[in-house]
């Protein structure tokens, strides 16, 4: 069963100081440190593409795992909608930069904040439908590049990073079931026109996955046939801290299985689950994972994944 | 029906534990001018539409219209008469 062996994470090494654009916002800076909860944002060079950010966290995924063979590498995806160009795909990008087989499956995947958990499903079960062994599951979306300065709602919140997930049918943590909601009539509240900067209604947004994230979460651990007792560990996308503590409180979560991690790095959409799910992939004592990650479409995408069994053994 | 009173809408803030002294709050001024921000904001108009079962009209907040707890209970009795109306055919 093909599942998650391992995660490398890219984080740009400069940082913009957020809480010092309070005065910009003529917000407080206890807002920003406290509310949000980012006190700094991970930025990209201008120069530095989504393939090379991408680029990066594979060197990281390759320095930790020793084995990790290029050429054996048979499935390549890249969830982003931030790519290189609009034409080709980034992941054809990437497939040319690590030199990878011709006989690769390579596509793209166009979601945000709920992308990982809908790309770790479509990576399963496209690798195991065509008996493929061994895959790349990169996200990479830098927000850098589309954020209006003078905007608030956005300026404040997103940062740059990129990850690689290696999947592998010796996998450390196997994928279960996933839930899935869409508000497609709702897409213009987190939206990037043509010529535009990023929107963001962040009312908007935070009443949809108040409103909605609590029922998914539910209904994605009964298709797992699992209560929240059951979780060690629920891995909210990293909107801001305000969301996610808003959404444990609302889902009557122990705060201590809720982390967030994103303090001095940023909301970097479709990476925030994977960044934090690698700081618990050696955890052993961590088990049993709900994440769920929400935003842009609208979306919410939840997934159940379990640490293997065979691993221990 | 009965109307939506000030107090109502004083113990929807209260529960959902916002950092603010709601005993101190001047129902006719604007909740941002007595310490509320705009995520605070944010939550207790959720917390509105989820108590009352209602979509609040994003023009409306936008021109300042859900500002106050006395603005609130306005719109609320209006919005409220008004689905009730329907419901009873008037």
């Amino acid at each position: 069963m093909i599942g998650i062996k391992n995660v490398g994470v890219y984080v740009p090494d400069t940082r913009m100081d957020n809480v010092g654009k309070a005065i910009i916002h003529n917000v407080e800076k206890e807002f920003i440190e406290k509310k949000i909860g980012i006190s700094q944002l991970a930025v990209k060079s201008k120069p530095q593409t989504t393939s090379d950010l991408c680029m990066a966290a594979f060197n990281h995924l390759q320095e930790e795992q020793a084995d990790l063979n290029k050429k054996t590498i048979d499935f390549l995806c890249v969830c982003t909608q931030n790519g290189d160009f609009r034409i080709p795909h980034t992941s054809a990008v990437l497939h040319s930069k690590l030199g990878l087989s011709t006989r690769c499956a390579v596509f793209d995947i166009s979601l945000g904040c709920s992308g990982y958990p809908y790309s770790l499903l479509i990576a399963k079960n496209f690798m195991e439908a065509n008996a493929l062994k061994h895959g790349l599951l990169f996200t990479g979306d830098p927000y850098s590049s589309i954020i209006d300065e003078k905007d608030k709602n956005t300026d404040l919140i997103f940062g740059d990073g990129a990850t690689a997930t290696y999947l592998t049918a010796s996998p450390l943590f196997e994928i279960g079931k996933g839930a899935f909601l869409t508000q497609g009539d709702s897409y213009n509240h987190l939206i990037k026109e043509r010529g535009k900067r990023l929107h963001m209604n962040g009312r908007a947004i935070f009443g949809f996955v108040m409103r909605n994230a609590p029922g998914n979460i539910d209904e994605c651990l009964k298709l797992n046939l699992l209560e929240k007792k059951d979780i060690d560990l629920f891995i909210f996308h990293q909107a801001s801290r305000y969301v996610v503590d808003n959404l444990a409180l609302r889902l009557k979560i122990d705060g201590q299985k809720v982390p967030f991690n994103i303090q001095n790095i940023g909301n970097t959409v479709s990476s925030t689950i994977p960044i934090l799910l690698k700081q618990y992939l050696t955890t052993f004592n961590i088990e049993k994972i709900l994440m769920s990650g929400f935003g842009v479409g609208l979306s919410i995408s939840s997934l159940y994944i379990r640490r293997s069994q065979n691993e221990y053994s | 029906m009965n109307t939506v009173k000030c107090n109502d809408i004083i113990t929807i803030i209260e529960q959902l534990r916002i950092d603010f002294d709601i005993n101190k709050v001047d129902v006719r001024e604007n909740l941002d001018d007595q310490g509320i921000d705009s995520l605070d904001l944010s939550n207790i108009l959720f917390g509105i539409e989820d108590f009352y079962n209602i979509q609040l009209d994003d023009e409306s907040i936008d021109r300042g219209e859900w500002l106050s707890i006395e603005k609130i209970v306005d719109n609320l009795n209006r919005i409220l008469g008004e689905r009730n109306d329907n419901r009873t055919g008037h």
